[in-house]
């Protein structure tokens, strides 16, 4: 009797606000327990205890720590440029094709989603591997003597984010300039500016707020991206992400992985305030 | 003021694909002037106005700005500057940056600048307003702006494409003063398109009247007002009563005798003069006359059907025998025909527009367009 009221009034608010009850559901309540946890201690037994306490957040002072956050800073600081001096052309010659072009350039910028991001990242190792295709054409070309190392280094690890993320990055520009007023491109030309001045002074910072965009979904995930670290840095170089993965699955220190990821979080949070708050538009971050 | 051309259109045409937008285009657009091109929306004047600016490429026919082929020249590196429909401001700069911006990409001083963009905003009036975004303006303040970012490079012709069209009527007419006499003060000449009638006839020392592609008539607005040479002119410029007539005789005083269907009407004769030739007559509304009587040489006689005050006057419409109907306008003070009488319809035969007839148009057409080389793609919009 009491659990069908209860699944009366949950349908019930189902029906009136289905997206806020499951938004609630499934994202907030989970949050809300990270944040609560990440105040908290554990015992020997890694059982979390219930005593309130900033250790978990001091900790990110520890020189181990802040070398990890800091490598990982930088890993996905490079991400971010490359995606940026990659996907900025790709996006400016997409918003500027004919529309069949267009489709075929959008086609093979998400075509990549349709296989998992792990077997992908496998491909890659076939091909940068010691025995790998790349070194195998370049001994057999004679430019190389002996095989370049690629794999498991950090540039390996970069090269695997800007990989994996380089449509995030070229989604936003791309919208961003389709929408771009040409008349103002047209009104700078007869004001005397020759194409490179109309792109410094009109185009580019009219395009900010999708480059902005793209840095915001590129460069967060690349601190937490551990796969790509796992798989192409092959543990050389450890993200941020790999801290957390490895206190919920190894150390099983819940509330040190979970202060790590609320300050992920408040990080991504204080991005997405300075986006909006130099004009960013909220509904182009979720256009993916 | 100096009459020499400084911009040329020689058999300039214009097509999208098969779309022949621009025929056989000849405009002389002289030093100093106030040229309007007026005609309806899709007749070709922007079209015309980007091929002078350079952002489109004529299909054919030769463009020189102060005798010189612009051919080879990027918009950049014409010495022409535009207003454009929808302003154009740059959304990201302030109104100073706004019309500064020519001035800093040629490398100007910054001393110079700053003062150029400080007479330039006086002179539309909007000092005060340079840390403000377009964002923040009127779509008149923007409009000023729009001009000032424009007329501060001191270019040698000025292009503006409608630069009133979306603004409110009462702002319009304030703003065709303002801009008139700005054109005035600088001497700057202005290629001003409006599909406005009373704004080109207000404004402008010479009008160019297009339709579908075509130049219909270029003359100053007392002569396009007043002769109109096409139906078209005729009939876009105000209002005008239109007439298909055959010429019969001659009269005395210039005069010629015409037949209409429903009667018989004076005009001024063709030279030359044929019997049996037929033209079309426009007279305007003002210009024609009623009585209870008849007069010589006219036998239009019709019923008032229409009698309506409209402030400055009095309109009246006369239904002839034949189905046509007259519109007379009667000036505030003078007495109007009363609704249901009958009426003589006259005027003075000095004050009928004569139009040789459709053949001239078609001749025109012709003419203007190479039909061995666009056989078959022979698109009119009218
Ligand atoms: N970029 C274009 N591509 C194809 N057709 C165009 C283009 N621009 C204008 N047109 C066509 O050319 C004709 C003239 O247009 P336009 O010059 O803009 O007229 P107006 O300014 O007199 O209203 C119209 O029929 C329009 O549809
Ligand atoms: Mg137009």
């Amino acid at each position: 009797m009491k659990r069908a009221k209860k699944k009366e009034l949950i349908s019930l608010l189902a029906m009136v606000s289905p997206v806020s009850f499951w938004m609630a559901l499934l994202i907030a309540l989970p949050l809300i327990y990270i944040l609560g946890i990440s105040f908290c201690g554990t015992d020997e037994a890694h059982n979390i205890v219930l005593s309130p306490t900033l250790r978990n957040y001091a900790r990110i002072f520890d020189p181990a720590i802040a070398g990890i956050y800091l490598n990982s800073l930088s890993v996905a600081g490079l991400a971010t440029i490359f995606a940026i001096l990659i996907g900025y052309p790709f996006a400016a010659i997409m918003a500027n094709a004919k529309p069949f072009s267009k489709t075929l350039m959008y086609v093979a910028l998400m075509l990549p989603f349709w296989t998992n991001c792990v077997i992908r990242l496998y491909a890659w190792r076939t091909i940068l591997g010691s025995n790998g295709t790349l070194n195998f054409i370049l001994l057999k070309l004679g430019l190389i003597s002996k095989p370049l190392e690629i794999m498991f280094t950090r540039g390996a690890v970069v090269l695997g984010m800007v990989y994996t993320l380089l449509p995030f990055m070229v989604m936003p520009i791309s919208t961003v300039l389709e929408k771009l007023d040409r008349g103002l491109l047209e009104a700078s030309s007869d004001l005397g500016a020759r194409p490179a001045t109309t792109f410094l002074r009109v185009t580019l910072p009219l395009s900010a707020p999708g480059v902005f965009a793209g840095v915001i979904m590129v460069f967060i995930p690349a601190l937490g991206f551990f796969f790509v670290s796992d798989l192409m840095g092959g543990g050389t170089s450890q993200l941020i992400g790999n801290l957390v993965e490895r206190q919920f699955k190894e150390s099983f220190n819940w509330p040190f992985g979970a202060a790590l990821s609320v300050l992920l979080i408040a990080a991504t949070l204080i991005l997405v305030r300075l986006y909006t708050a130099s004009g960013g538009q909220l509904d182009d971050l979720g256009a993916m | 003021m100096s009459r020499d051309p400084i911009v040329e259109l020689a058999g300039v045409n214009k097509f999208y694909g098969e779309n022949h937008v621009v025929k056989n285009l000849d405009l002389c657009v002289r030093e100093g002037e106030f040229l309007s091109m007026l005609g309806p929306s899709g007749c070709g004047k922007t079209t015309t106005l980007r091929m002078i600016a350079g952002f489109e490429r004529q299909t054919d026919g030769l463009i020189t700005v102060e005798g010189e082929s612009v051919e080879e020249k990027e918009p950049y590196e014409r010495s022409v500057n535009t207003v454009f429909q929808s302003y154009a401001l740059f959304p990201h700069m302030n109104v100073f940056d706004n019309v500064a911006y020519g001035l800093k990409v040629k490398k100007e001083s910054k001393a110079g600048i700053k003062s150029r963009v400080d007479s330039a905003l006086s002179l539309v009036r909007m000092q005060g307003y340079e840390k403000r975004r377009p964002a923040q303006l009127s779509g008149g303040q923007r409009q000023r702006i729009a001009i000032a970012r424009a007329v501060v490079n001191n270019p040698k012709v000025l292009l503006l494409d409608e630069p009133l069209g979306a603004l409110d009527m009462k702002l319009r007419r304030q703003m065709q003063l303002e801009l008139k006499n700005l054109q005035k003060s600088l001497g700057i000449t202005f290629l001003y398109v409006t599909h406005d009638q009373e704004e080109a006839l207000m404004m402008s020392d010479r009008i160019a009247v297009m339709s579908g592609g075509v130049l219909e008539q270029i003359g100053t607005p007392k002569e396009i007002y007043e002769k109109p040479r096409t139906r078209f002119a005729a009939d876009f410029i105000g209002e005008a009563n239109m007439f298909e007539a055959v010429a019969r005789e001659k009269r005395s005083g210039g005069a010629a005798l015409f037949e209409l269907e429903s009667g018989t009407i004076l005009a001024g004769a063709p030279e030359p003069f044929v019997p049996g030739e037929m033209h079309y007559i426009s007279v305007r509304p003002e210009k024609t006359l009623f009585s209870s009587a008849p007069q010589d040489g006219f036998t239009l006689h019709g019923a008032v059907i229409e009698h309506i005050y409209a402030g400055s006057g009095i309109k009246c419409v006369i239904l002839l025998p034949g189905g046509q109907e007259i519109k007379i306008n009667v000036p505030a003070g003078f007495p109007a025909p009363e609704a249901g009488s009958a009426v003589h319809v006259y005027w003075k035969p000095g004050d009928a527009a004569l139009i040789h007839s459709d053949s001239s148009a078609i001749h025109n057409t012709i003419k203007n367009v190479d039909l061995g080389k666009y056989a078959g793609v022979g698109h009119e919009e009218s």
